[in-house]
């Protein structure tokens, strides 16, 4: 980012919000917060579409994180949002991932182990907005929400699969299916013998065939 | 606002210095003292005035200035016309409890409300307070690892002799970090600029403040201070290496660093 760069607000902008809402969130995890503390050396991720490289180092207020820095990097990411992104999921296998990675392992590991261990106390990040009743209410509401939106989730695929299957008769149903793969492979297996079978019957015809000529010799 | 420190004297090349207060010329001897009256005037409102006039971009511009500062835990950082401690506050944090800053300024209504913001904040074991001009800094040669002035080098009187300070009390590889208002990069936004400046700004300052002129006072100023180029190569002249600037906001505002060698 040299003289004239355009970015400078954008990229601060950027780096000021994602810090503020990780902080934020980690008030209700402590314990994280301070392991995070150690994370000292400097983490790059550089994501190539947007072409935007941030920095961050753990601290003990918090994350730090940058967009432009000076210090030495101990880790360098590079990849696209998504892959970066699905770094958090696949704890330390970059093969075949889309990032690339330079420099320390260890890092990425510590910072992946810190964000997968993750727990924070949303119910008391709540009540301190909404009061010590109306917090734990709300949270036992939302609560209650998520599990019967899954459960809802679960009954519609249910219904989708009868009706598809029953009364469409688009697709046929499990059983019928098996059916189906178990005709098919007793088909292939009776198939098989009768190739064995032929195999065997032909090879007894030639060499009947080549001794009749041997003994007209 | 978005302002601070004054001074003393004008490149004092003749007997009868004149030098400029906005866009009025004045004698040299009187300028420090008509600076100084624009703010003990502001300082009670200062930080509000800032979010106002800046929509709050002030804090992304202060935000960049200590990214580029690069400063570490046990750095010496040197805060010069710290105004209500914006920087100095982030520096205590980054020099941790080995390291060390100053916040100073000449003016001490600025630094008093400085100081109670720093306290009531929880910050005092690793940040000290002086009142001092920045053409003649009290401290021994080499002692700081990094100096800022933000917005406030336009008020001082010889800012070739600050410059030719600060590289004195830098430590050799210590940076100066200097945040200022400088020349729009684009014709539009300039004019646009202008009319901000001179209507809406000290027509803002009379409803809040009950004072236009000192943010008239302040457009002007603006104005009067170097463009970017002119500044890298004041910067130059005073010994600095690798100086470089970042425009922000189109160049409404820059950051000149450069390094002692």
């Amino acid at each position: 980012m040299k003289s004239g760069h355009t970015n400078i607000e954008l990229i601060t902008v950027l780096t000021s919000a994602i810090e503020a809402v990780i902080n934020t969130a980690l008030r209700y995890d402590p314990a994280s917060k301070q392991q995070l503390s150690t994370l000292t050396d400097i983490l790059a991720i550089e994501s190539t579409a947007p072409a935007i490289t941030l920095y961050c180092h753990g601290t003990e207020d918090g994350v730090r994180i940058m967009g432009y820095c000076e210090s030495p990097v101990a880790t360098q990411l590079k990849g696209s949002p998504l892959a970066l992104l699905s770094l958090l999921k696949q704890p330390t296998n970059l093969a075949n991932s889309g990032v690339e990675l330079v420099g320390s392992v260890g890092l990425l590991q510590q910072w992946q182990q810190l964000l997968q261990q993750l727990d924070i106390d949303w119910e008391d990040a709540i009540s301190n907005v909404l009061g010590d009743i109306a917090g734990p209410l709300a949270m036992k509401t939302f609560r209650g929400s998520i599990s019967w939106t899954h459960n809802q989730k679960e009954e519609q695929l249910r219904l989708l699969k009868e009706y598809l299957t029953e009364e469409l008769r688009a697709i046929p149903s499990k059983t019928e299916l098996e059916d189906f793969y178990s005709a098919v492979s007793d088909t292939a297996m009776d198939v098989d013998r009768l190739s064995a079978r032929a195999t065997q019957l032909f090879n007894r015809f030639k060499k009947e065939n080549n001794d009749n000529k041997e003994t007209s010799e | 606002m978005i302002d601070e420190t004054p001074a003393k004297t004008e490149n004092p090349t003749h007997a009868t210095q004149k030098t400029h207060f906005g866009f009025e010329e004045v004698a040299v001897e009187d300028k420090a003292e008509r600076v100084a009256g624009v703010f003990h005037s502001v300082a009670g409102k200062y930080d509000l005035m800032n979010d106002l006039m800046s929509g709050g971009i002030h804090r992304l511009w202060k935000r960049f200035t200590i990214e580029v500062s690069a400063v570490r835990p046990g750095h010496k950082v040197l805060d010069i016309a710290g105004g209500t401690g914006d920087l100095a506050y982030k520096f205590s944090k980054l020099v941790g409890d080995k390291g060390q800053v100053i916040l100073s300024d000449i003016n001490s209504s600025m630094l008093n409300v400085g100081r109670d913001r720093l306290i009531d904040r929880g910050v005092n074991s690793n940040v000290q307070y002086a009142q001092l001009d920045a053409q003649y800094l009290p401290f021994a040669d080499n002692t700081f690892d990094c100096i800022t002035i933000a917005f406030g080098l336009r008020n001082v009187t010889d800012k070739d002799l600050a410059l030719r300070s600060m590289l004195r009390v830098l430590k050799p590889g210590g940076r100066l970090l200097v945040l200022e208002f400088s020349k729009p990069q684009n014709s539009m936004l300039e004019k646009v600029y202008d009319q901000y400046s001179f209507r809406l700004l000290p027509l803002m300052g009379k409803l809040i403040t009950n004072d236009a002129d000192s943010y008239r006072y302040l457009a002007e100023s603006i104005r009067m201070h170097p463009d970017q180029d002119t500044l890298k190569d004041m910067m130059n002249s005073a010994g600095f290496a690798n100086t470089e600037f970042y425009n922000m906001t189109g160049g409404v505002v820059a950051l000149h660093k450069g390094i002692k060698p």
